[in-house]
């Protein structure tokens, strides 16, 4: 795929994808381009709302039926839940590693191999978080291996 | 139903495995001690005897460390301080009992201890290798993985 940036004085950004039919390449950019446009909607427990984007997030937690999503700073409530961010940004790098957890996979500083076919991430912000033996393979998978 | 047999057919499997790496390994040592000795078979009930204690020791494996299973690090680092105990009271106190080296100078016996022990550390070497491998092999696919979006 040819790739082309070009500078001008315009008034807006703007991206246009040329191709004969939307294969899965270009398939691939649309989601990533819709899904990076997309921004998060997110709150505290005091209703303090806030846009994030979703690089922004290093990984999201769901606990008691609340989904929290941790950046590298704060904690944020969302209404998603884990499958649909994981839908919703897999694009982008959403991954679930457990029952519990979606990662990013761009907010992993490294990665550990544990007995038990267990793998520890710690995260940019220095958390580690735990995939699962069950998520493993689809984590391995994504990483390409 | 069926999906216990089929867990239970595969945990023994594993048993089997395992006792006939172990077996061999004793098998292997009796040999090369006789044949030091001047002595160029091993007595089939030794043989049989090794097979029963690396059965035990192949089971109490399988229950200490089980294959699949999630386990922490300090977990983990416990139950290889365990096998290696269990393994050495094991072996050591079944060569005793049954006599299997009877008649060797006691530094023999050290050095054959001395080879038990580098052979318990080299298996565990090999897996702590193993997992640098993976560990290596992982974050290389994420910076691969990280630098292609």
């Amino acid at each position: 795929m040819k790739i082309t940036v070009e500078h001008g004085d315009v008034p807006e950004n703007e991206v246009i994808l040329r191709c004969r039919e939307l294969d899965g390449e270009m398939l691939h950019v649309l989601s990533l381009l819709r899904s990076g446009l997309q921004t998060l909607c997110a709150w505290t427990e005091d209703r303090q709302m806030v846009l994030l984007q979703p690089g922004e997030v290093l990984y999201a937690e769901s606990v008691e039926e609340r989904t929290w999503l941790y950046c590298e700073k704060a904690v944020w409530r969302t209404a998603l839940t884990l499958a649909e961010l994981e839908a919703r940004y897999e694009a982008l790098g959403f991954c679930r590693i457990s029952r519990s957890m979606v990662v990013n996979l761009h907010g992993i500083r490294r990665l550990k191999s544990y007995p038990g076919n267990r793998i520890e991430a710690t995260m940019r912000n220095d958390e580690r978080v735990l995939v699962s033996r069950r998520y493993a393979p689809f984590f391995r998978e994504r990483l390409g291996m | 139903m069926i999906q216990e047999f089929n867990r239970t057919y595969l945990w023994g499997r594993d048993v089997k495995y395992r006792m006939g790496l172990y077996t061999t390994m004793a098998v292997f040592y009796k040999a090369v001690v006789n044949a030091l000795l001047g002595e160029f078979s091993v007595d089939s009930l030794t043989m049989l005897e090794m097979l029963a204690v690396s059965f035990l020791f192949a089971l109490a494996e399988t229950v200490i460390v089980p294959s699949g299973k999630n386990r922490g690090e300090v977990s983990m680092r416990r139950r290889a301080i365990l096998l290696i105990v269990l393994a050495n009271i094991v072996y050591i106190g079944s060569a005793l009992l049954f006599g299997w080296f009877r008649g060797i100078p006691v530094w023999w016996a050290a050095i054959m201890i001395a080879v038990l022990e580098l052979g318990l550390a080299a298996l565990w070497y090999a897996l702590w290798l193993e997992y640098q491998r993976d560990t290596k092999l992982l974050n290389q696919n994420l910076q691969h993985f990280q630098q292609e979006l």
